[in-house]
């Protein structure tokens, strides 16, 4: 399974606009099957809805990518479900980053 | 401001009783949700009515939560600082509560504007919001403002200028209602680094020729090489170095970046054209000289309260600045010229005497009128989300 996270918008855009991802074959087995856990969390979660009167939060899209499914899950600030911050949190403590 | 009306507003509820027997799961769905919003609408009117401070005070009130690295929706938090509380022990308790200050000081002295609508909305503010946030943001109600990870950003409570932008999104949206999309969108952007730099000159009283010009100077942490976020002075200056890239704001029209208008366009490059009217709004202040509050402040406050629809372009708003430059200082006067000038340098002519009135702008197509429509209708989700949320921690709390 592969983890992508892009970032983009909030009030320092450009600067904090950037692309992680993280295979989980690089994982140790405890944290490979914790990431599982809150993926299999994420997508059993209704999807997060956005709020039009936010200005300047960042949005976040996460893509899920296995053997037989893909699927993605977006976001604000100040509307994240959970499992997704925990998820967005491993993502860049222990991915690669890239620019956007 | 337009009124929005959705379909709870029209649907009488026994007709949404009998959706709920549809088969179609879909016509189920919304009309319980619809039934569901409207009952917690009503609920929330009930309860604010209840609450004399959930309201405007007429007044000076500001309010601090600690956020304690949460991120909930709505922010959570413990009220730590109040209108009459001394300081206290936390420094970006203090930054927040005083920044708030110094906005709705400015606003009311120079523009005798009563708080972010003109009413006494009281001003609400949370920090410590996540864990190494790197963000401030306007949820429409409060303003939210993160720590920074203190590795690229420290706290975005230290720049005056960060809180002057957040606080003016809620006068814009009380005013203009410039969406968030595009080149309103830009302008959007644009009169809150305006205002939020004016708040700090006037803070500071330096005029227009001392001052920096610079949104964001101090959340960058020392080993970061860039002078701010954005340069209004020299918009693609900011900063420069491979860790964060290179600030991609253009100055003029010729560089004006089309991106997509979506999330991950920053809603068509919000945060990134607003170099150019930022820009003609430095030309004009320096042109016209002492404190660009004064007379350009002024043109720009006039511009976005009574001249300005919601999805005005740079030319439109270029169009009625200049419009009134001349109502306020004389036709030909030399703040109309400046302003002209300022506008024309950037790349947007302004001919004529300008426009002063709202009926110049432009109509809102179809598509915009349904994507208006379609943001109203999310705009109501995402309220009576964040409403029953709040009723099922007071119900917890009850219980």
């Amino acid at each position: 399974m592969k983890l992508e996270l892009e970032v983009a918008g909030g009030f320092a855009a450009p600067v904090t606009s950037n692309r992680y991802s993280l295979d989980l074959a690089s994982l140790p087995e405890d944290s490979r099957k914790q990431v599982e856990e809150l993926v299999k969390e994420l997508l059993a979660a209704p999807r997060p809805a956005s709020n039009p009167n936010l200005r300047d939060a960042m949005s976040y899209r996460l893509t899920i990518t296995s053997d037989s499914h893909k699927e993605s899950v977006e976001a604000d600030d100040g509307g994240m479900p959970k499992p997704m911050r925990e998820l967005i949190k491993l993502i860049k403590a222990s991915g690669s980053r890239t620019k956007r | 401001m337009a009124h929005r009306c959705s379909i709870n507003c029209i649907v009488p509820p026994h007709i949404l009783l009998k959706l709920l027997e549809s088969k179609d799961r879909k016509i189920r769905e919304i009309a319980l949700n619809t039934l569901l919003a409207s009952t917690q609408i009503r609920a929330k009117r009930d309860l604010l009515s209840l609450m004399p401070n959930a309201t405007g005070t007429g007044e000076k009130r500001r309010t601090i939560f600690d956020a304690k690295n949460t991120e909930e929706d709505p922010p959570q938090g413990v009220r730590v600082r109040g209108e009459d509380d001394p300081a206290v022990g936390d420094t970006a308790v203090n930054e927040a509560f005083d920044g708030l200050g110094a906005t709705y000081d400015f606003y009311k002295q120079q523009f005798s504007r009563n708080s972010i609508d003109g009413n006494g909305m009281r001003l609400d503010a949370f920090v410590h919001y996540g864990d190494g946030f790197n963000n401030a943001f306007w949820n429409g109600q409060v303003m939210v403002f993160g720590d920074g990870d203190q590795d690229l950003f420290v706290s975005f409570t230290k720049s005056l200028d960060v809180i002057g932008h957040e606080l003016t999104h809620g006068v814009t949206e009380n005013t203009a209602g410039l969406v968030y999309h595009k080149q309103p969108g830009a302008l959007n952007e644009s009169i809150s680094d305006v205002f939020g730099s004016l708040v700090k000159q006037w803070s500071l009283k330096q005029d227009a020729a001392s001052a920096d010009w610079l949104i964001g100077a101090e959340v960058f942490t020392p080993g970061i090489q860039g002078d701010a976020l954005r340069s209004m002075k020299a918009p693609g200056t900011a900063y420069d170095n491979d860790l964060i890239g290179k600030d991609p704001q253009p100055a003029n029209m010729q560089n004006y970046k089309n991106l997509p208008d979506n999330r991950f366009g920053d809603n068509g490059g919000v945060h990134i054209n607003s170099g150019i009217p930022n820009h003609a709004f430095y030309l004009a202040a320096i042109e016209i000289g002492g404190n660009a509050w004064d007379a350009a402040g002024h043109i720009w406050y006039e511009t976005l309260t009574k001249n300005t629809g919601s999805t005005a372009k740079f030319q439109d708003f270029a169009d009625a600045t200049v419009g009134v430059a001349g109502r306020l200082y004389g036709p030909s006067s030399s703040e109309q010229v400046a302003v002209r000038e300022a506008w024309r340098e950037v790349g947007i002519d302004v001919r004529g005497i300008g426009s002063v009135r709202p009926e110049r702008v432009r109509a809102a197509s179809p598509r915009e009128i349904r994507k208006a429509e379609a943001d109203s209708l999310a705009d109501l989700h995402a309220k009576v989300d964040n409403l029953a949320k709040t009723v099922e921690r007071l119900a917890r709390k009850v219980a």
